[in-house]
């Protein structure tokens, strides 16, 4: 029952900021933290010699929010399109993470099935302080969202009226970034670094197709979430020998298919 | 090591980072460095699949069809996410994370025991790609070194050919189109030339890492220069006198050459973009 609220509540908060970046054109800035926060999570592993989600949460996010800065920067001061400095970042996070691993290798440290839980995601990994370290992240993560819905509508559809209402844009920014690189790293152990980025856009890509009211979206959202949540649990459980990133992953690209051509088939029906 | 080894994973290195300058320098024109991410991430369900059909990782029929259905899924994707322009990166992401989730799963079904095991899909094996070895008239040569040989002149030919029709494409294709060219067909054969060359460098470096090796060096040249044969020959100096660097750290250290290159390049590009002006001048 932990299992399905922690894997509920973050897939629904990943879901809702997915949805922000949806809007903002800027879906894969997940897979950047995703693939940033390798690095920082084998960083976490040389510093404390230890694994525990908390130590790696605050390791893990400082490192992120760190290249975060300076991706910022070098699209600031950059001819560069967003898709290339996006590119770049993915693979040198990655490679500074590989370079990490080799480090630990040398002095003998056998950290291969640690880390294959934050590469490929391992539901079954998670224990009850994990479940909630990441239970509390995403109620507060939902709590900010709730708080600031009409501001972050407004930030949405017209950014330029968040000032004339008294807020300041670079605040909703960077605290939208704050749980984004919280929430990426905490999701490594659920989804894994490659396909973080797929429990942030698929969801929202699947309700989108059929919905564009905010409230609807969220209903929707809700029974997608339970369902998927659900059948991935059972199947993690019951093979312990595969991770649940793919399965996870895979279902909702599976669900996200049939919805693409079920509504392509609702059309042609209706509209000719 | 030995050091007749370290000059084959010198070669096999260098014709990797070759590859992949030819194919990426039209994409990267067209600011599509992401697209580079999604099809390198989407061909690993195509590679089992086909490694299931014909049993093999090293027959001709393995490359061909693996090559036939990921050009059909790279203008797939490519398709899509010019489709919806404005949510292109959603389109890119749910495709490449839903396809590597299903190749990933594949791997661990039905591939576990050869070489398509999920890390070395994501870390590649370069170390491990000369000791596939052929007999050609008494010499032993890696089988990786031919397939990217092979691959590096037929880039070089096709680079040299379509050259001025490519670079138009980057730049003004509705010319292109009213000037009586097949402007989906060129593109489709751009698109089979980058999938070729994923394919083959996906097995040595990794998937993300064939993404660096087709963004970075490219980036760090457009400070040198603009046009595409500029860009290549920079890329092609900035690269080599980066892989000096990472060989010799990597064979002192112990590190993953692959690794330590793109840190290499990572670093060079962070620090030529914040000091270019002063570089400039000098």
């Amino acid at each position: 029952m932990i299992l399905f609220i922690t894997l509920f509540l973050l897939s629904f908060t990943l879901y809702l900021l997915g949805g922000v970046y949806y809007f903002k054109s800027k879906s894969l800035i997940t897979d950047v933290y995703a693939h940033v926060a390798f690095p920082g999570v084998v960083l976490a592993y040389i510093l404390f010699h230890s694994l525990d989600l908390y130590l790696v949460v605050f390791v893990t996010s400082v490192f992120v929010l760190i290249v975060d800065y300076l991706k910022a920067k070098l699209l600031s001061i950059t001819n560069f399109s967003t898709d290339s400095i996006f590119a770049f970042f993915i693979a040198f996070g990655f490679s500074i993470g590989t370079l990490f691993v080799n480090f630990l290798q040398n002095r003998g440290v056998s950290t291969k099935a640690g880390f294959s839980d934050f590469l490929f995601g391992n539901l079954s990994s998670l224990n009850q302080s994990d479940s909630y370290v990441i239970i509390f992240f995403s109620l507060i993560t939902l709590f900010w969202i709730f708080f600031y819905r009409k501001v972050l509508l407004s930030y949405l559809f017209d950014e330029f009226s968040i000032n004339k209402i008294g807020f300041n844009l670079l605040y909703i920014e960077r605290s939208l970034s704050l749980m984004a690189v919280v929430l990426t790293v905490l999701s490594l152990k659920v989804a894994g670094v490659v396909l973080t980025t797929g429990l942030f856009l698929i969801p929202f890509s699947i309700s989108i197709l059929f919905f564009n009211k905010i409230k609807h979206l969220i209903k929707f959202s809700i029974i997608l979430i339970s369902f998927v949540s659900f059948i991935s649990i059972i199947i993690s459980l019951n093979y312990s020998g595969m991770s649940t990133g793919p399965i996870l992953i895979f279902i909702y690209f599976l669900v996200f298919l049939l919805s693409l051509l079920g509504k392509k088939i609702f059309n042609k029906l209706n509209y000719g | 090591m030995d050091s007749y080894i370290f000059y084959k994973l010198f070669l096999v290195f260098l014709l990797v980072i070759c590859n992949s300058l030819f194919s990426s320098v039209w994409f990267f024109e067209r600011r599509q460095g992401l697209l580079v991410d999604a099809i390198s991430h989407s061909v690993l369900p195509v590679l089992v699949v086909v490694y299931l059909l014909v049993n093999s990782l090293s027959s001709f029929s393995f490359v061909f069809y693996s090559i036939v259905f990921s050009t059909i899924l790279a203008w797939l994707i490519s398709y899509l996410s010019r489709f919806n322009k404005r949510h292109s990166q959603s389109f890119i992401g749910v495709f490449f994370s839903g396809l590597f989730a299903l190749g990933l799963l594949l791997t661990n079904f039905f591939a576990r025991n050869v070489h398509l095991d999920a890390d070395s899909v994501l870390f590649g094996a370069l170390e491990f790609s000369v000791f596939e070895n052929i007999q050609i008239f008494g010499l032993s040569i890696p089988v990786a070194i031919l397939k990217l040989g092979f691959l590096f002149l037929l880039n070089l030919f096709v680079f040299n050919l379509f050259r001025r029709l490519f670079s138009a494409l980057s730049f003004d294709s509705s010319t292109l189109k009213l000037s009586g060219f097949n402007v989906p067909l060129i593109d489709l054969f751009q698109l089979f030339l980058l999938v070729l060359n994923v394919i083959f460098c996906f097995e040595v470096v990794g998937v993300i890492l064939t993404l660096g090796l087709n963004v970075t060096p490219m980036m760090l040249s457009r400070y040198f220069g603009f046009r595409s044969l500029d860009l290549i020959n920079i890329s092609f100096l900035i690269a080599l006198f980066a892989l000096f660097i990472s060989s010799f750290l990597s064979f002192r250290y112990n590190l993953s050459l692959s690794a330590v290159f793109m840190v290499v390049l990572g670093v060079k590009f962070i620090t030529l973009s914040f000091y270019k002006d002063y570089f400039m001048k000098l």
